[in-house]
């Protein structure tokens, strides 16, 4: 029980170290990778709770392992199709950041000097 | 009763089938025959959408569907009832609809084949069959895969014509449909970790008001709000703009499938 709480509460430490990054970085190659660290925090409370549900003769529950591996490959091929979209739009603008993140960031500079 | 398909439940099926197996023809078949296929695929699709309907404003009954034969605690199913049933019939109206309306602008090229159209089309599609997933899809983890199916086939379409800005609007959207999305997953986790079920109608069965329910709840509600909430970034776009606002819909979907919950 103790080694589920512990992963449990890795999880949640993932998920928020995830969130921080995806809202506080504007590189979104760090975006992207702190989205992949929020869903490896999600996938490990899949984890967690398939252990907590385990009974006899099954070391967890099978549905959320079978969840787990469904989420895995979406996520993956979420990170595929934005990695792509980001090598096109520093293709087309020399930039890994979105323009307009650059200009809202700038009033909010001067703001509090 | 209601863990068995119903008579109507095959349509369910059509309804999912239909566009794609129209994707993987246009893929199949080339960029030429991609417009055709999507208008072959069109009116089929709207006979099955109305079928449902019609249906469902016969017998009152809510269709239903077990995929494989396993039934929901195992299994997964398919559901429409008169609200999801409205959906796509509206869905498929408007898809004609962008149809018609991007017929000259993505008509197929005369000489060499370019990659425009046939993205356009084949999306159009896959689009489309996301968009049914999710209006019947019985299950919350099913709800997860649809959407992020409709995010997959949304973004690229969103970003068709390559220009610099057209791609960082659809970077935006797809960053936040991913937020959207993975905070769905966190508290699709939490019910089924506080219920053992995913499915919609046995989960609102069991649900009761406790806090895991209450954050599972507005993770749900904040991961759809983030998704659709997007929108208006792209209203620029003429032709797959009308695909998008769909989202908002089902958010309201969203809610009042967690609302019937209560």
């Amino acid at each position: 029980m103790s080694g589920a709480m512990l992963y449990g509460f890795c999880s949640t430490v993932l998920v928020g170290l995830g969130l921080y990054g995806l809202i506080v970085h504007p590189e979104l190659l760090r975006k992207i990778l702190a989205f992949n660290l929020v869903g490896g925090g999600v996938f490990l409370l899949f984890g967690v709770i398939a252990r907590r549900g385990a009974a006899i003769g099954f070391g967890g529950d099978p549905v959320p392992q079978a969840l787990v591996i469904t989420g895995l490959v979406v996520a993956f091929a979420a990170t595929a199709l934005a990695v792509a979209l980001l090598l096109r739009l520093f293709q087309e603008t020399g930039r890994a950041i979105l323009q307009s993140d650059k200009l809202t960031d700038a009033p909010s500079d001067n703001s509090q000097p | 009763m209601t863990n068995s398909t119903t008579a109507g439940g095959f349509l369910l099926v059509l309804a999912i089938v239909l566009p794609v197996v129209g994707v993987l023809l246009s893929l199949a078949l080339g960029g030429r025959q991609a417009q055709r296929v999507a208008f072959v695929v069109m009116p089929f699709e709207l006979a099955v959408a109305v079928a449902i309907a019609a249906r469902i404003w016969r017998t009152h009954e809510m269709l239903q569907y077990s995929v494989g034969g396993w039934i929901p605690p195992l299994g997964v199913a398919f559901r429409a009832d008169g609200l999801s049933a409205v959906m796509i019939v509206t869905s498929a109206l408007l898809i004609c609809g962008i149809g018609l309306f991007a017929r000259t602008q993505f008509a197929a090229p005369r000489g060499a084949e370019t990659r425009a159209p046939l993205m356009f089309w084949t999306l159009l599609l896959a689009v489309w069959g996301a968009l049914n997933v999710v209006f019947i899809g019985g299950d919350l983890f099913n709800l997860y895969v649809a959407l992020e199916l409709l995010t997959f086939a949304a973004v690229p379409l969103v970003s068709l014509d390559g220009r610099a800005e057209t791609l960082a609007a659809a970077f935006r959207y797809l960053l936040f449909a991913l937020l959207g999305s993975i905070l769905y997953l966190l508290g699709a986790v939490l019910l089924y970790g506080a219920y053992g079920t995913l499915d919609i109608v046995l989960l609102s069965g069991r649900i009761h008001a406790q806090p895991v329910t209450w954050a599972a709840i507005s993770l749900m509600t904040a991961g759809l709000l983030a998704k659709a909430a997007l929108y208006p970034f792209h209203l620029w776009l003429p032709p797959p703009m009308p695909a998008l606002p769909r989202r908002p819909v089902h958010c309201c979907r969203g809610w009042s499938s967690k609302r019937r919950s209560f």
